[in-house]
């Protein structure tokens, strides 16, 4: 039975949906980040865990890595890589989320807005970023690079040259 | 691997050399050098204030000498606020500036507010305040909600919930 499961889960275009799903929920995440660098530079600091001279180098590149890796991901270029760039922040974002919560921190998570009474930290945060790193690493390892951009440029290529 | 390696470094390169571009050209573009001011002290001390009990504060609410502080961002004071309270949003990063400290010194009594369940932005807020030499300091038990659930004067909208 499971590995009936598995085997559907692994379908190509069920794999697709995920790595096209993880690249739109980067994208969708970067967004207030890069229209707000300053906001999110003090959503950072409310974590307490990054060193003061890091956190506006750090406001300002990772909502673009979020970006950049996203959309590879939703076009199918480097799926691998960009999948694995994800996982690892997911990772990060995990741990600091777990600290703050271990510390007791009244923050807000940061994750898609960087308004700071937009959403109350609470472990369900937690839980999500770990659904969202299983879903990464998912990726990352059953990806077949099917349905990509390329792809997609390679076929309608083929079309154009039966219909002159 | 060394492929997948290469393609990581490749991303990362290429969003950081992008952020950093954006970031100097646009105009709402943040220092990436943030040196420490001279004057700088970490509020996050952890020394937090006198509690008030909702009862009391209504009792305070309105005498002379006596002020509501709202730690909350500008944009919930602007949703809504205790009435007549004073917008001073506490950030975890940075002191509270001196200027508004001599603004609240002509006071009295303070009570701070924010709305959030375990109150911390307004129990380190009456810290900070404290120390920096105003006298009978407190903070609001239960926040905007409880003071609304009480019977409180506010100006705005009403809050649904606990928030940040």
């Amino acid at each position: 039975m499971l590995k009936g499961i598995a085997k559907r889960l692994s379908r190509p275009w069920f794999v697709s949906l995920l790595r096209i799903g993880l690249g739109l929920v980067f994208i969708a995440a970067s967004l207030d980040k890069i229209q707000n660098p300053q906001l999110f530079a003090d959503n950072i600091a409310n974590y307490r865990a990054i060193p003061y001279p890091l956190i506006n180098p750090i406001a300002v590149t990772l909502p673009w890595v979020e970006f950049v890796a996203g959309s590879l991901l939703v076009m199918g270029i480097w799926s691998r890589a960009n999948a694995l760039i994800l996982s690892g922040m997911l990772v990060l974002f995990s741990l600091a989320i777990l600290q703050a919560l271990l510390r007791n921190l009244d923050i807000s998570c940061g994750c898609f807005s960087t308004d700071p009474e937009a959403h109350e930290m609470t472990r369900w945060t937690l839980y999500l970023n770990l659904i969202w790193l299983w879903w990464g690493i998912s990726v990352a390892l059953v990806d077949q690079g099917r349905y990509t951009a390329a792809g997609a440029l390679a076929w309608a290529r083929k079309r154009m040259r039966y219909q002159p | 691997m060394k492929k997948i390696i290469g393609q990581i470094v490749v991303v990362f390169v290429f969003s950081a050399a992008l952020a950093l571009l954006v970031n100097g050209v646009r105009k709402g573009g943040i220092p990436l050098v943030t040196p420490f001011p001279p004057e700088y002290q970490c509020p996050s001390r952890m020394t937090e204030g006198r509690s008030m009990p909702v009862n009391e504060a209504l009792k305070q609410h309105g005498r002379e000498g006596a002020a509501f502080v709202d730690a909350r961002a500008k944009a919930s004071y602007d949703r809504g606020h205790i009435q007549d309270a004073i917008s001073l949003p506490y950030s975890f990063l940075d002191p509270v500036p001196p200027e508004a400290v001599d603004r609240l010194s002509k006071y009295r009594r303070i009570v701070v507010y924010c709305n959030s369940e375990r109150e911390e932005r307004s129990r380190l807020m009456a810290g900070e305040l404290s120390e920096a030499g105003l006298h009978e300091v407190s903070y609001l038990e239960g926040g905007f909600l409880d003071w609304i659930k009480a019977g409180g004067p506010y100006t705005g909208q009403k809050p649904l919930g606990h928030e940040q």
